[in-house]
């Protein structure tokens, strides 16, 4: 229950702050991109769009999201009621994950229509999107301001945008196959390609992996980091 | 209710202790303040005492049991006011208080009768980021009480309020005192502690140097004197004559009989007198 009421105040509080207003015109420029184009310049802008915005939007927006609350000073008020961090953290994942995985379904039907292996693509979509706000939590909690949150997300989303090398054909590598985004780009590829029996679990499992080992950090960098953080201001 | 020993507590990265093995207890239906300068130590008590700091030294106990064993239960007992008002400000003053009792499993009260209590009915439906930091400061105020909780911790509750809502917020600690609940009240204003608290607390660079009611600390710290400013020859005049004898104070009974008194009062000393002959610092 208390878990619902704050993913409904989530919701309502994206809306107010227009985070909603700017993705839709975000998705409004992609719609026009990914119509006036064809063949492989269509499948690789849509991966590359899939790959690097609808997945990781949660990445910046829980960003936002954790400096505005800093900023009003309301994280200290949740966190004197019966508000855990794990159903807080919960309220912010899947809300943004939903948004994250309307925009990419959104984008997968415009360029290809309903897509044949739904279940797999929906999986790659969402467990990207957990995985990166899973990260962009655990970088705004180590992050004071929101320049410096910038910084850092910047820098990682280079370490971690590195397997679209591969995806585009620059350089290959068996070693990008430890990056989530390698699983990533390969569920994706499910637009275009079929998809080994091998290729569809090793991406699974280590999307499963890394979110399991995100989660670890960010919950527990939220507590050390913000909360206890914000005892001492 | 609340019984405090040998805590201690220092920041992670620093080399001294913020709050230096102190000991109090505080008694169900007691409103105990807690009276120092900024960065004195009180603060990082009150965040020690609602769970937002761990790691302290010493124990705390809660009606018997360790806080640090506590569980998130505990938060249904205890209400919060933090200095700083800590409000959604795209949200209105009705969203606010219903979005925060959704997070108590109890019972809180309806959000317009809670606006009633501090005048701000008619704002319900206004945007946190249209009101004054005194209305905030009020609707922060009636966040903290509205589950009803045992414990209140009140930070300069009546900071930024105009005096007649600080009565009504003095007002309505006072109701909740009657009504059993335990006040753990922190502040550098002596006349809302001197008002409010059965006992308070001085103190100063982590350490308690005196816990006792204001009346007890006045009596004792007072000198036994009535200062009388009268008119003499058009002229405002004043003394003091001792409480020992004044019955038999000459001097005393012939300025009554003049009947040209302004004034007369008994000298005790405030809390602000006392804080700093007890401390040897101001309360900034």
């Amino acid at each position: 229950m208390r878990a619902i009421s704050l993913l409904k105040h989530d919701i309502i509080f994206q809306f107010r702050h227009r985070f909603y207003y700017a993705y839709f015109f975000i998705l409004a420029v992609y719609y026009s991109i990914i119509t006036n184009v064809s063949g492989v310049a269509k499948d690789f802008l849509t991966i590359f769009i899939l790959f690097s915005d609808t997945t990781v939007l949660g990445f910046f927006f829980v960003g936002g999201l954790i400096l505005l609350e800093r900023d009003q000073n309301t994280l200290q008020s949740i966190f004197v009621t019966p508000v855990k961090v794990g159903e807080y953290l919960f309220s912010k994942t899947v809300s943004l994950t939903v948004l994250s995985y309307i925009a990419s379904v959104f984008i997968a039907l415009v360029a290809y229509g309903f897509p044949d292996q739904f279940l797999l693509f929906s999986a790659g979509a969402i467990l990207s999107s957990t995985f990166f706000i899973f990260t962009g939590i655990a970088i705004a909690v180590r992050s004071k301001t929101v320049n410096k949150y910038f910084f850092n997300a910047i820098v990682f989303t280079m370490i971690f945008f590195v397997p679209i090398v591969d995806f585009v054909g620059i350089f290959k590598s068996r070693l990008f196959v430890v990056f989530p985004t390698y699983a990533t780009v390969t569920l994706f590829s499910v637009l275009i390609r079929e998809l080994t029996f091998f290729e569809k679990t090793a991406s699974l499992i280590s999307l499963l992996l890394w979110n399991c080992g995100m989660f670890f950090v960010a919950k527990k960098w939220f507590y050390r980091f913000e909360i206890l953080k914000n005892g001492k201001n | 209710m609340i019984d405090v020993s040998g805590l201690k507590f220092r920041y992670p990265g620093s080399d001294a202790d913020v709050v230096k093995g102190i000991d109090f207890s505080v008694s169900r239906g007691e409103i105990f303040g807690f009276l120092g300068p900024s960065g004195a130590g009180k603060s990082t008590t009150q965040k020690i005492l609602i769970k937002i700091l761990s790691g302290y030294g010493g124990s705390i106990k809660v009606e018997g049991n360790e806080l640090s064993s506590l569980d998130s239960g505990y938060f249904e007992k205890i209400g919060v006011a933090f200095e700083f008002p800590n409000l959604y400000s795209k949200f209105t003053a009705v969203e606010n208080l219903n979005f925060f009792s959704s997070l108590y499993s109890a019972k809180c009260t309806d959000p317009q009768k809670l606006l009633e209590m501090l005048g701000l009915e008619k704002d319900g439906g206004t945007f946190v980021s249209a009101y004054s930091k005194g209305m905030k400061m009020r609707l922060n105020f009636l966040r903290a009480i509205m589950h009803n909780p045992e414990i209140l911790f009140l930070d300069e509750p009546t900071s930024g309020l105009d005096p007649a809502n600080a009565r009504k917020m003095k007002d309505i600690i006072k109701m909740k005192k009657g009504e059993g609940k335990t006040i753990f009240l922190t502040t550098h204003d002596m006349h809302t502690a001197e008002e409010l608290c059965d006992r308070v607390a001085f103190i100063v660079d982590g350490s308690i140097s005196l816990i006792d009611s204001p009346r007890n600390l006045k009596i004792k710290k007072g000198k036994k004197a009535v200062k009388v400013e009268y008119v003499e020859e058009n002229i405002l005049k004043s003394d003091s004559f001792p409480l020992d004898d004044i019955n038999e104070n000459k001097r005393f009974q012939d300025i009554l009989k003049t009947g040209s008194v302004e004034t007369i009062h008994t000298m005790e000393s405030t809390l602000e007198d006392i804080f700093i002959e007890t401390t040897g610092r101001r309360l900034l």
